[in-house]
């Protein structure tokens, strides 16, 4: 009776630890792989993929900012961002949009690309893509969203040097389609 | 049932006197001593229940208790005798009542093996919770980098103005230079006139050109003061 206690036990233990090594070392394997990270401010929640990460924007009207991991420069400043922000709407929406554009169109290191509608969680809103540059030498390519909710212009801004604006444009893409909004 | 007891009584006192006439080892003698104790000790426990059955007012299958329940109670501290006797204090050198402890101290080691398994299992869990949670999805506000993009830049729109500007003060320098130059070659041109009032105008250019350098030092006693360099002057004014 003891001897069978002690062998069940003992088998007990053996089952476990094996169990444990093989889901350790799936686990290890899945490691590399990417997951998806969530990120709620502001009344907004978004998922991206884990080799972007968590930045702080200078803009004093951003709500949340992401960088591409491997987009980071020596300095600590993210080339490949995405940038949600919003600003309390002077007058009607699409004024104030199309105002800020005007403006730009005045300042030639910016030129706009395209502009359009589409539908952002059952809003209507407002793309526009552009280009800037900074010092002549370094020029981004720009894709903005807009929309109006409660009183405030709200922007996803997506920034990637013009080499490497496509290519990263997907992740962008997929959190405009599965943006949380409350 | 008394019956069974007073054969057995009988086969131990024979059991006995068999052992001390020598006819069966020591060790027979307590083994057969032991199993014959054990089947007398759970017939006595067998008529003790029957007998504490009764005295609780429970029915009993055998009719003979029923009869015996019928004979006049006993006194009740013999009753309270007899239940301690095989209730509460059994014999301690019964076999039947050895495996208690016996089963007990399985049942210890069980707990214990299981409690081991338990911890283990529960360190195991713990230990590949520690290690494989993914705290960047908990703690996914630890800043990475800096973001310097907005979609509210601040437009220099003031570049175009500037150059137009820029361009208006050139201007303005160019025309105050050339004023310069027309005045100078006024002054020169009244240089000339003096230095070709002492020379002949109607001269040739070589001539000019002569007089003109030694009108030049002439005149840079009395018109040097006006230019002075007005033989560069003459000179302009020349061509």
């Amino acid at each position: 009776m003891k001897n069978n206690v002690l062998r069940y036990g003992i088998s007990i233990v053996l089952c476990l630890l094996f169990i444990g090594c093989i889901v350790t070392s799936v686990s290890a394997d899945d490691s590399s792989e990417l997951t998806m990270l969530s990120l709620s401010k502001g009344g907004i929640v978004i998922n991206y993929p884990s080799d972007w990460g968590y930045s702080q924007a200078t803009s004093q009207y951003s709500i949340m900012s992401i960088s591409k991991l491997d987009s980071i420069d020596s300095a600590g400043i993210g080339q490949v961002n995405i940038n949600v922000e919003k600003k309390p709407l002077e007058g009607d929406f699409y004024t104030f949009v199309n105002d800020t554009y005007k403006s730009m169109s005045k300042d030639s290191s910016f030129e706009l690309v395209s502009s359009g509608e589409l539908t952002l969680d059952d809003m209507t809103a407002l793309e526009y893509i552009y280009t800037s540059s900074q010092n002549d030498t370094s020029i981004k390519e720009h894709k903005a969203v807009w929309f109006e909710k409660g009183g405030q212009a709200y922007v996803l801004l997506y920034s990637a040097p013009v080499d490497q604006f496509e290519s990263n444009l997907y992740v962008f893409d997929y959190i405009l389609t599965d943006i949380q909004i409350n | 049932m008394p019956n069974d007891r007073e054969k057995l009584l009988n086969i131990m006192a024979s059991l006995e006197s068999d052992y001390k006439s020598g006819k069966i080892s020591r060790e027979k003698y307590n083994y057969f001593q032991s199993k014959y104790q054990d089947k007398l000790n759970s017939i006595d426990a067998q008529a003790a229940t029957r007998r504490i059955r009764s005295m609780q007012g429970k029915p009993s299958s055998d009719t003979s208790m029923k009869k015996k329940t019928r004979k006049p109670a006993r006194s009740k501290k013999e009753q309270e005798d007899l239940v301690q006797k095989y209730i509460i204090n059994p014999k301690k050198g019964d076999a039947k009542y050895d495996k208690k402890p016996k089963s007990s101290m399985d049942s210890g080691t069980f707990k214990l093996v299981l409690m081991l398994v338990l911890v283990i299992g529960f360190t195991v869990g713990v230990a590949y919770g520690v290690f494989n949670f993914d705290f960047d999805s908990v703690s996914g506000n630890e800043v990475v980098a800096t973001v310097e993009d907005t979609a509210f830049p601040e437009f220099n729109e003031d570049i175009i103005e500037n150059v137009t500007d820029t361009s208006n003060d050139t201007d303005i320098e160019e025309t105050t230079e050339t004023i310069d130059e027309i005045e100078t070659t006024t002054d020169t041109s009244t240089d000339t006139s003096q230095g070709g009032g002492y020379n002949n105008p109607g001269s040739s250019d070589s001539g000019g050109g002569q007089s003109s350098d030694s009108g030049s030092g002439q005149s840079s006693d009395s018109g040097g003061s006006s230019q002075p360099a007005p033989s560069e002057s003459g000179g302009s004014s020349e061509e």
